[in-house]
């Protein structure tokens, strides 16, 4: 009798818990997407504190950032996940981009070299995430290497996937160049910056992350 | 007093040494003076360009020598991972930095390679462990089955001895 209400209360906390999967959500994407912008959004929009700092010059992130335990809610249903935000991922990595931008040579060198030490960290994060959001910017072409690459390896590695077209509010926005390229994924335009068509991203992310 | 090159354009700010010399760059001993006043000139309405303008600058200099950037052109490596053209100047060849069973190698010059034996091993540990786990596991599953099997076994014999008896 005794084991059976043990079993019985064993099934329901499974249950309860199992409904309730805490999971770690990675956002990736090249340097300047929009990642960390979007990041401050989430964070912003659920606990009220910002993740970290943007910056119009690229590699602005250079370390892995963890927040945990952000509850979101949509339609009545609630998930919790640890937010991962990655440094971008590049092909190449030029001190002499960030000179452009008014930056002095041993900076932009040092600036470089983390930006580099970034990339294979945000590649190894790749093990402990569950669910991955791709940043890109919706201005740029998305057929590049960078892209082709971390996208082919989350499908070699079943990790769901959802797509965000960042900058939506720029004129040069394209979202149907972003969806043709990668029309097995969902794709959702947003403008993380303004938080523009947010609500349809939370909606999205509620469906690939379940 | 600030002189320009004429062979190769290099500028000598302080040109005294190299005209006596020649320029440090080409050996030419052929110079332009160029005015202190036109210099400061020069250097500030380069600080005043916006990066839009620079960029744009850069894009007509493409243009003019009929050169496509190509900056979105794939990096193929050899065996490399990542090839450190100078210091700041980083080249990655992702499909290899995704790939588990590759070693980390840094390409420091021509001939010159370094590989991060920590990273190696990190990436290649985890799949070995779940291996031998699994190996483990079976090898538990095993004989926790033959122990079961035996006793299974040895209350029916002794059962057929006492019978026999």
């Amino acid at each position: 009798m005794i084991a059976r209400v043990r079993g019985l209360l064993k099934g329901f906390f499974k249950r309860i818990f199992k409904g309730r999967k805490k999971i770690k959500l990675g956002l990736y994407g090249p340097p300047n997407g929009g990642k960390t912008t979007l990041a401050n959004k989430i964070c912003n929009d659920w606990i009220g504190e910002e993740m970290g700092t943007v910056s119009s010059i690229a590699h602005e992130t250079r370390e892995v950032q963890v927040k945990e335990q952000i509850k979101i809610q949509s339609n009545g249903k609630e998930l919790e996940f640890n937010l991962v935000d990655t440094p971008g991922i590049a092909t190449k990595i030029d001190y002499e981009d960030f000179l452009k931008s008014g930056m002095k040579e041993k900076e932009a060198k040092e600036r470089a070299k983390e930006a580099t030490r970034g990339v294979i960290d945000s590649i190894k994060w790749l093990d402990d995430v569950d669910t991955v959001i791709i940043v890109l910017d919706s201005t740029h072409d998305p057929y590049s290497q960078v892209n082709i690459t971390i996208i082919g390896n989350l499908e070699a590695r079943d990790i769901p996937v959802l797509i965000v077209a960042n900058k939506v509010d720029l004129k040069k926005s394209d979202i149907k160049r972003i969806k043709s390229a990668f029309p097995q994924y969902e794709v959702v335009g947003i403008s993380a910056k303004y938080g523009k068509n947010i609500e349809e991203f939370y909606e999205k992310l509620f469906e690939v992350a379940n | 007093m600030p002189h320009q090159c004429v062979k190769c354009g290099t500028l000598h700010e302080n040109a005294s040494d190299v005209l006596i010399k020649g320029c440090s760059n080409c050996k030419s001993r052929m110079f332009f003076f160029v005015k202190d006043s036109d210099l400061k000139k020069a250097e500030a309405r380069a600080k005043a360009l916006t990066c839009e303008e620079k960029e744009d600058m850069e894009k007509d200099v493409y243009e003019i020598m009929g050169i496509n950037p190509k900056e979105d052109e794939p990096v193929v490596l050899d065996f490399e991972s990542i090839n450190i053209i100078e210091p700041g100047k980083y080249e990655l060849d992702l499909v290899n930095l995704f790939q588990k069973d590759k070693p980390l190698i840094y390409k420091v010059d021509d001939g010159k390679y370094m590989i991060d034996l920590e990273e190696t091993f990190n990436k290649m540990t985890p799949a070995k462990k779940k291996i031998d786990g699994r190996k483990n596991r079976l090898l538990k599953k095993k004989a926790i089955t033959k122990e079961k099997n035996k006793k299974e076994k040895e209350p029916s014999r002794q059962k057929e001895s006492k019978d026999l008896d």
